[in-house]
């Protein structure tokens, strides 16, 4: 019997009832999904976990045990949005940085990764630092594939985080391009996710995860080195009570292939040192021989 | 008076087709298969190669290469 779709409809129902309560609901909500997450997707499960392991030379319970955090990681992401949402706690009191954030002078392409608490890390640096900088994201449509609890899910998270932000996502299609292109020229700054999988029709580029080649979507460096601007890496994760963000030095623009590098050399750095954060680990898209 | 030939060339470069492939009546959308980049190449192209700042918002697949000569027309110099 399939249990996938009722699970899916209780989990986002849970994050109401249990995760948004307080931070001991968040840990609850949180545990209790990536155990579940982990035996119904038995085989993401296998693949995340043999993928970890090849990766990172662990055996297979290391691997295990890292793919339980990842989990947990994209969990709290959601647990820890919900808990804001329903409270009303201010972005600042949530968040750290450590060593103290400092802004990058013009504009630029602030980087971020499937890891952590990406989406609170974009509301830490537009309403408590107030950088002019606006998000690209896929619009949740009809097209989109999301089930739908997430989706609901999705579309009130997305309206939560326009009001406090007091703008709209730039959707990740041409118009959306050309928005961003200008928002870059006039001297603001754009946030997104720069591990997507490439789609079969988008531009892509291949870097090296661990010895695997791996497809990432490229338009964002395409972005980078049309307008010139820096991208400018950062992360954000849970660190018990607080959610801990920080950036790296700026990769100046280049061509979008030694951008593609310097983005597997980061990639590499960070997963060395907290793979455990990463949620695309399943998902990445292998470039065959 | 802008120049429709070069207007022609900077878009055939942009899209990587044959310049005599770009006439002023060719539609963008029609001239190669376009993704989400592809009106973004040709903005930064015109940009450079016009010294204008093209409001890349209005820029769409379905303009003709006369409609995209009347926005560097319109578009603010650099």
């Amino acid at each position: 019997m399939n249990l996938l779709p009722q699970w899916e409809r209780a989990r986002y129902q849970l994050l109401d009832s249990l995760a948004a309560r307080s931070m001991g609901g968040t840990n609850a909500y949180v545990h209790m999904i990536s155990r579940v997450e982990e035996v119904l997707q038995r085989e993401r499960s296998r693949t995340a976990i043999n993928r970890i392991s090849r990766a990172l030379d662990l055996d297979p319970r290391d691997s295990r045990q890292i793919y339980r955090q990842c989990l947990a990681s994209e969990a709290r992401e959601e647990a820890d949005s919900a808990r804001l949402l329903v409270s009303g706690q201010p972005i600042a009191e949530a968040v750290e940085a450590t060593p103290p954030f400092s802004p990058v002078d013009g504009p630029c392409i602030y980087i971020t990764l499937h890891w952590g608490s990406p989406m609170i890390t974009f509301l830490y640096l537009r309403s408590v630092l107030g950088i002019p900088v606006r998000l690209i994201g896929r619009p949740l449509d009809k097209a989109n594939p999301l089930p739908p609890g997430k989706m609901r899910w999705g579309q009130r998270k997305v309206e939560w985080m326009e009001a406090l932000t007091g703008e709209t996502f730039i959707p990740d299609d041409g118009a959306g391009a050309l928005q961003a292109r200008t928002e870059l020229l006039e001297g603001r700054s754009i946030f997104a996710s720069v591990d997507v999988p490439a789609q079969p029709t988008s531009r892509s580029r291949v870097i090296d995860l661990f010895g695997e080649p791996i497809r990432i979507a490229s338009g964002l460096l395409r972005l980078a080195a049309l307008t010139k601007v820096p991208l400018v890496p950062i992360l954000g994760h849970s660190c018990g009570q607080k959610i801990h963000v920080a950036h790296e030095e700026p990769i100046p623009a280049a061509r979008e292939q030694e951008l593609a590098e310097s983005i597997g050399i980061w990639l590499r750095k960070i997963l060395a040192r907290q793979p455990d954060q990463w949620w695309l680990w399943p998902f990445v898209h292998v470039e065959k021989p | 008076m802008i120049d429709v030939e070069k207007a022609c060339a900077t878009i055939a470069v942009a899209l990587g087709v044959e310049t005599s492939c770009v006439r002023p009546e060719s539609i963008l959308g029609d001239l190669a298969e376009l993704d989400s980049l592809s009106l973004v190449e040709i903005a930064t192209a015109l940009d450079c190669d016009f010294h204008i700042r093209l409001p890349g918002e209005a820029l769409t697949d379905t303009l003709s290469v006369n409609d995209v000569v009347r926005m560097i027309e319109r578009a603010p110099r650099q």
